[in-house]
């Protein structure tokens, strides 16, 4: 019950004038960024992060959730007019929703897809709500070396259990961990691995990693790609709304795929893509019709759409609860906290009660504008579609040289971002995974001080990591999470599919 | 065809790249590890994590030789769907590389910007003479405006920038 009243608080937090105009400006300002084609949702935080610098703690906070859902939206819209789907998550929708639309039904599509996150949002928020209290009061007895055996269960899934090639994944994550080493030894004020560059005291910025690695290497890839030609726009033809038959169709699916989605965001296991592909494969099993499937069918939209919402908003449990982002875009809401130096985590829950669950009020309320703003303003966002390439890619980049400018005006940090840009666009060409890169690089350094500090205490006995059963217990999942997928699918599927 | 390599290359030089400059960052932290003082008291420094991830990098470093050899051994040729358009890719990164060395003579940010753009422009097939350099001179002044006036961060100065005062 005490959970419900301080939810109550922090929808009375949301719901004043300014942090509701915070919400609302953020759901347009991450619709406008997300709808533009192969721009993800983190991608679209990451852009966004500079707008929010200069803002106070809850309103900034709250203003993320709204862009963070309005890029998601922003991103199905791309999914199912243009077959772009600017992340991983969007595949499943973007294989029906845009059979939808080239047969004319890309109103019902865009509505099933707006009401599916809508209602997969808010009972995802609520079991967010009722979960994250539960953890938190677990997480206040864990020692150093449970947080520590966490991690590792987090790296492991993260990398390696869940991408296409456990060396890939592996790969990425520890290029994130070196990078996460760079800077002042916080315990004993040493520089490591700066080479006398004051530049890199600080540590590399996880904004200018993140932004280089999605934004720059995104741009580099898609002009590496250029063959002049103009993506085709499905136009909104036909009934925005949908039928009978079309609610009818879908109101199952979006709660199956509310079910699929939020456990396995709230697990450790990063990214949305399992849960979608699961929707997509189970909706065309249940299915009455199963032959629509592939030309068009709305449980296809539905399902996916309600799993990647859920799975996003399960992927704030371990990340509030526990401090521990496990998507790349978990990831970017953590570098919004920490601009202000706030720590998701239990402790947060004791010190700004009210920011955390105007927060989490705020995803209800978020969820809600993104339905009243979006649906009757589909018209003008499908217009910016048609922006072409050059001047999109063109600003995008002015954009995010500006953000890494506005954090830290130094060519050093601009290079920084060059050169991230480089790797990114490398990893997208050899199909390394850059998520467990940004990842690697924000739970590394939390990983190495909570390690030091359990040796500290057991005065460097190595056995504490195994003597205590949560953390033993921990170490044994991560285990078997690296080892499972080499045991059942063999040694060769630790090279990966080009074998 | 001007500005594309073939794409059929063959499949072992990815992951011989990415082993030898796995191996490269593996000797580069274990040599920068040597050079940071251990601490004192129980438990581990800071050089302790440097040896660990130096040690998970050369391990991740020889696993892609070791399979850089087995495709080379195999002759297996890697398509990557599409010819690179190197063309387009030099102009983005030329753009890059251009706004950095104008930030760096304080031309500042509209200018360094609408370099940027015009270049980012160029790489997508846009002309030098089209709008592309006053879209580019409208968009950075706008986001300067908005970033600096609207949400006092601050930007880069140069010439342009004192004029908006």
């Amino acid at each position: 019950m005490e959970t419900l009243s301080l939810l109550a608080d922090g929808i009375w937090i949301a719901l004043q004038p300014g942090n509701l105009l915070f919400a609302g400006i953020g759901v347009l300002l991450g619709t406008l960024v997300g709808i533009l084609p192969g721009i993800s949702p983190s991608l679209t935080v990451a852009l966004l992060l500079p707008v929010t610098f200069k803002l106070d703690p809850t309103g900034s906070i709250i203003m993320f959730a709204g862009i963070y859902f309005g890029g998601m939206y922003g991103s199905s819209t791309t999914a199912i007019l243009i077959n772009t789907p600017g992340e991983a998550a969007s595949i499943a929708t973007a294989i029906e929703g845009y059979k939808m639309a080239l047969s004319g039904r890309a109103g019902p599509a865009l509505a099933t897809a707006a009401i599916g996150s809508f209602v997969a949002g808010t009972i995802a928020t609520i079991c967010l709500a009722l979960l994250a209290p539960t953890i938190v009061d677990l997480a206040v007895q864990f020692g150093p070396w449970d947080y520590f055996a966490l991690m590792v269960v987090a790296f492991v899934t993260v990398s390696a259990t869940f991408g296409d090639s456990v060396l890939r994944g592996l790969t990425s994550l520890t290029l994130g961990l070196f990078l996460g080493l760079v800077g002042i030894d916080k315990l004993t004020g040493q520089a490591r691995l700066t080479f006398d560059v004051p530049a890199l005291m600080d540590g590399i910025s996880i904004t200018t990693l993140a932004v280089g690695l999605f934004a720059m290497g995104e741009a580099l890839y898609v002009a590496s790609r250029f063959r002049g030609g103009a993506e085709k726009i499905e136009k909104v033809s036909g009934s925005l709304w949908m039928s009978k038959s079309d609610w009818k169709a879908s109101w199952k699916p979006w709660l199956r795929g509310t079910l699929l989605g939020f456990p396995i965001g709230a697990l450790p296991a990063g990214g949305a893509e399992v849960p979608t592909l699961l929707s997509y494969t189970l909706e065309r099993r249940l299915a009455k019709n199963p032959e629509h499937f592939g030309k068009g069918a709305i449980e296809g939209v539905a399902g996916p759409e309600a799993a990647n919402n859920a799975s996003a908003t399960g992927t704030l449990v371990p990340l509030l609860a526990l401090g521990l982002p496990t998507s790349a875009t978990a990831a970017m809401m953590l570098a919004g906290f920490q601009q202000y130096g706030l720590v998701p985590g239990p402790l947060l829950f004791t010190t700004n009660p009210e920011m955390v669950w105007g927060l989490i009020a705020s995803f209800l309320v978020g969820n809600l504008m993104l339905l009243v703003l979006n649906l009757p303003l589909v018209g003008l966002w499908v217009k910016l579609l048609a922006i072409p390439q050059a001047w999109l890619y063109a600003g995008i980049l002015v954009f995010a040289a500006m953000g890494t400018l506005a954090a830290n005006p130094s060519t050093v940090e601009l290079t920084m971002l060059v050169v991230f840009g480089l790797a990114g666009y490398l990893m997208r060409c050899w199909d390394y995974p850059v998520a467990p890169m940004i990842v690697g690089l924000i739970l590394g350094p939390m990983a190495e001080s909570q390690y030091r500090r359990a040796l500290q205490v057991s005065l460097g006995d190595y056995a504490i990591f195994f003597k205590h059963p949560a953390s033993a217990t921990l170490l044994a999942i991560a285990a078997c999470a690296l080892l499972a997928p080499l045991v059942f699918k063999g040694l060769r599927r630790f090279g990966g599919s080009d074998e | 065809m001007i500005g594309s390599i073939d794409h059929k290359v063959p499949a072992w030089r990815a992951p011989l790249l990415v082993g030898l400059g796995l191996l490269v960052l593996a000797a580069l932290t274990m040599f920068d590890a040597f050079r940071v003082m251990s601490g004192v008291g129980p438990g581990v420094g800071p050089s302790a994590g440097m040896k660990l991830i130096a040690l998970l990098l050369a391990v991740l470093g020889a696993a892609h030789l070791v399979q850089a050899l087995r495709l080379a051994r195999l002759a297996a040729v890697r398509s990557s769907g599409e010819k690179t358009n190197l063309r387009s890719l030099a102009w983005v990164l030329g753009g890059l590389v251009l706004q950095i060395a104008a930030l760096s003579v304080s031309a500042g940010f509209i200018l360094s910007s609408t370099i940027l753009f015009t270049a980012t422009a160029c790489g997508f097939g846009r002309s030098l003479k089209s709008w592309g350099p006053l879209y580019g001179l409208v968009l950075s002044t706008v986001v300067y405006l908005f970033f600096t006036k609207a949400l006092s961060l601050s930007l880069p100065m140069g010439p342009l920038e004192q004029l908006l005062g």
